[in-house]
């Protein structure tokens, strides 16, 4: 693994609301992405992983803590430069796209802003490599609009999009969870083939572990702003520790599992403590293997 | 004698140009008690049975003549509008994705349990308090809710609110449309527990309409494929997880990563 | 694009757009429609409509269907002109308080209310009273500088709510200008808004147009269907008799009104297919009558 990372959040914390009645969006988070590799940010709704995205896309700024893009502070800094190596892939294809402009546009948009020396043969050239790239046939689908287009190739779209200003990082929002079952697949293995091709990194947030756990080398669960296990994906969920990542992976649906086999210590007899007890701020980083940590849950 | 007996049941969507065929020559059974779990990707038409055995389309949706909808050995297709009052509610409720926006807004919770109540069976507002503590202990919420408003509940609660009101009239199905989908994985848990629980106890059915195959292996009884309206393959929910038989039900398993064991084998990005 | 496309199809706008031309062509070719000048006294008062006078004579001994058609030109010119800066001004006032936010919001908003809140014909009597004789070009200023607050709320509206979508923000990410998003990235989808809003204006231009002229307001020396409805009401008309004078003007009022209504209608079932109704039920109808199947 190499040890410098390209983006990483330093003990980040954002903060809602007024004095008696706060809200930690982010509880001194840290997460580092690292050129190749896949972190996978796992979490139910509320978790903060959105806060997480949104503080890496410098739409929030940390209250505490900083963002830290090869090494250093990204705060004050030029946001153009930072834009060119940190790009983004949303949720829903229906809304990535403006359905008023053809596909061309949205990948000439890119192209012309952050390579403004290509002239308009070697632009054309370019869209067609990018869309080469997400596995789209150029000459069917340069000049469609996006209603015309299925989910899947939607998001390709974006992700050429993404792709097109070369950047370093890939913040990907549940990429396939607006998607049909048959066509995710697709797209996780083009993110995948990507991020080794190009040596990205990829963040990959999502609240379907089962599809953490195919694209990810390294995995957080999140809860209530705060990250609560962390590491090696097959460690972590082969392994888990914290009671809140056992509950989260015994509510995962599994075939093999049917309703009333539970295990007579299952974490689903104790929702509602555990998710108090790990709503509060967890205790001290505890070392649980090579690559795997925790923070527990207070006394 | 079967709850629910769907024969033929064919229904296309009638445009000014073109005719699409949602639902195509689809028939199925469900039994007294059984879980029946219906899976399919976006535009299979599982919906659109689901809507139709609550004669719930609106124009340009066409039952076509020749289908048939047993309810309890009722024809459902020709119920009049009085008899179809009766019907709905108290044979067949139904549950939305949506369903946590479908709770009146302006209305408290005991309002609109009393809705329905009142509506249907004729109760007074102390009647029908008593009655929705009851419905709401089903589903795990305290009663003192009842005095709350929607948008003072969660997702999930909301949810589970609906259930109960559906459950008021002791149904004998209970259909419900992709009713976790929009909602956490642990809350999804809690919920179809309690539903399988209560499906036991009060011996209603069930029709479990959703995407997510694994988790229709886990608590249905007899499970049904739908592709591009045509149910392609129905059989106990152990079946279809181990050996089946359609090329489309294993290309479905082939596309879902797996949690535990070993991982799926990705082909072609 | 394919919302012209959509439009041409539609019934009601086919009729809305052949009742505009039919009125824009006959206002450019008035000189070779009539034989008469609008100005010039060519027959005896309050004659009926004839084979001569087709829609008669007017007190001062004018032709009526002359004054008609000639004063069509300054109708459609006044209705587009401030209609257009009334859209223009709303427009991009809109667009730039929904987009920008925070204080720029806080101000465009301000001046909004104020314009709004002052109430618009009372506002465009004492203005008009003030200038004395509005001639057309004057009350067309006067409206399109009064009356484009109301325009500033439905397009600021409709840009909050395009401003969250994820394509907006994957432009910003991109390092795209305000400017560039404004114009290409959120104009583009306001336009069916715009068009509604612009047609409206110019009903509304046309309308209160001839309200001003018809309360004495406007010059009199103009040829416009106000000053000639103003003409016929001094000369009491109706009273007399002479219901070709007072009645032309206000059919072609309305007729220009309808017209643009009508456009305006289908441009908002284009828009937004829910609103699409009845004719295109008729397969389902017959399929249904036929036995074929039921609901």
């Amino acid at each position: 693994m190499n040890s410098s990372p390209v983006l990483a959040l330093d003990n980040v914390s954002k903060v809602f609301g007024r004095k008696d009645r706060q809200v930690f969006a982010a509880r001194s988070v840290s997460l580092a992405l690292y050129p190749g590799r896949t972190l996978a940010l796992v979490g139910e709704s509320g978790s903060g992983k959105t806060t997480a995205a949104r503080l890496i896309m410098r739409e929030y700024q940390p209250d505490a803590g900083q963002l830290l893009f090869r090494g250093a502070p990204v705060a004050g800094s030029s946001l153009k430069d930072y834009r060119a190596a940190v790009q983004m892939v949303f949720q829903d294809p229906f809304s990535a796209l403006n359905p008023a402009h053809t596909v061309r546009h949205h990948l000439e948009r890119p192209l012309r802003l952050h390579q403004p020396k290509l002239g308009r043969v070697e632009r054309q050239a370019a869209i067609a490599e990018l869309l080469g790239r997400v596995k789209l046939d150029p000459v069917l689908i340069t000049s469609k609009y996006p209603h015309e287009l299925s989910g899947g190739q939607r998001q390709r779209i974006s992700i050429a999009r993404a792709l097109a200003v070369n950047p370093a990082v890939i913040v990907a929002d549940e990429p396939t969870s607006m998607l049909d079952v048959s066509v995710r697949l697709g797209i996780l293995n083009l993110l995948n083939d990507m991020k080794s091709q190009l040596g990205l990194a990829l963040l990959y947030i999502t609240h379907d572990i089962a599809t953490a756990r195919y694209v990810s080398e390294d995995i957080m669960v999140m809860y209530a702003g705060q990250i609560v296990e962390w590491g090696d994906t097959e460690s972590v969920l082969g392994n888990p520790q914290h009671p809140y990542t056992r509950l989260l992976l015994s509510a995962v649906p599994d075939p093999d599992r049917r309703f009333g086999e539970g295990r007579p210590d299952d974490e689903l007899g104790r929702i509602d403590v555990i998710r108090r007890q790990t709503a509060l701020p967890q205790a001290e980083v505890r070392t649980v293997g090579a690559n795997h940590f925790i923070r527990p849950m207070p006394e | 004698m079967s709850v629910l007996s769907v024969r033929n049941l064919s229904i296309d969507y009638v445009g000014a140009e073109a005719i699409f065929s949602a639902v195509k020559d689809v028939s199925f059974d469900i039994a007294p008690g059984e879980f029946f779990g219906l899976a399919g990707e976006s535009g299979c038409g599982k919906s659109t049975i689901a809507f139709a055995i609550s004669r719930l389309h609106r124009p340009p949706a066409l039952i076509r003549a020749g289908s048939q909808i047993l309810v309890d050995g009722r024809d459902v297709l020709g119920l009049d509008d009085a008899q179809l009052r009766q019907f709905r509610w108290r044979e067949v409720a139904m549950v939305f994705q949506s369903a946590m926006n479908s709770l009146n807004p302006v209305l408290t919770i005991e309002a609109q349990f009393h809705d329905v109540l009142n509506t249907h069976l004729g109760l007074s507002r102390a009647q029908s308090r008593s009655r929705a503590a009851e419905l709401l202990r089903l589903v795990d919420i305290s009663p003192d809710r009842l005095s709350a408003y929607p948008h003072q509940c969660s997702g999930g609660m909301r949810q589970r609110i609906v259930i109960a009101i559906c459950l008021a009239l002791n149904p004998k199905l209970l259909i419900m449309d992709e009713p976790t989908t929009a909602l956490d994985v642990v809350v999804q848990r809690e919920i179809l527990q309690r539903i399988d629980t209560l499906r036991k106890e009060l011996g209603f059915s069930v029709l479990f309409i959703t995407h997510d195959l694994g988790l229709m292996v886990q608590v249905s009884d007899r499970i049904g494929i739908m592709l591009e309206g045509e149910l392609v393959e129905v059989a106990d929910a152990q079946t279809i997880y181990r050996t089946p038989r359609h090329d489309y039900t294993k290309r479905l398993w082939a596309s879902m990563p797996r949690l535990h064991g070993a991982q799926i084998h990705g082909d072609a990005s | 694009m394919q919302l012209f496309s959509q439009l041409l199809q539609n019934k009601k706008a086919t009729v809305g757009v052949v009742i505009l031309a039919v009125i824009i062509l006959v206002a450019i070719f008035a000189p070779f429609l009539t034989e008469y000048s609008p100005t010039q006294r060519v027959g005896r008062p309050h004659q009926p409509p004839s084979l001569e006078h087709w829609l008669g004579t007017t007190r001062l001994g004018h032709d009526v269907f002359a004054r008609l058609i000639y004063g069509a030109r300054v109708s459609l010119a006044v209705g587009f002109a401030a209609g257009l800066m009334i859209t223009l001004v709303g427009t991009v006032l809109g667009i730039i308080a929904g987009y920008k936010g925070g204080v720029i919001d806080e101000i465009i908003n301000f001046f909004t209310n104020l314009v709004l809140v002052i109430p618009n014909l009372p506002l465009l009597l004492v203005i008009a009273a003030f200038v004395g004789q509005a001639s057309p070009p004057v009350i067309a200023i006067i409206l399109g500088l009064t009356s484009w607050a109301w325009g500033v709320r439905v397009t600021r509206s409709e840009t909050l709510s395009i401003r969250q979508r994820d394509y907006v923000k994957s432009a910003e990410m991109l390092g795209e200008p305000s400017w560039r998003i404004m114009a290409f990235e959120i104009f583009p989808n306001l336009i069916s808004i715009v068009g509604i809003n612009f047609i409206g204006s110019v009903i509304f231009a046309v309308i209160t147009e001839a309200t001003l002229e018809f309360l004495g307001l406007g010059d009199p020396n103009t040829v416009s269907w106000g000053i000639m409805l103003y003409n016929a009401q001094n000369a009491s008309a109706l009273s007399v008799g002479a219901w070709w004078d007072l009645l032309s003007p206000c059919f072609a009022l309305a007729l220009l009104g309808l017209g643009l209504a009508l456009i305006n209608f289908a441009i908002d079932e284009v828009a937004n297919p829910r609103l699409r109704t009845g004719g295109m039920l008729g397969r389902w109808t017959r399929m249904v009558r036929a036995g074929e199947g039921k609901l």
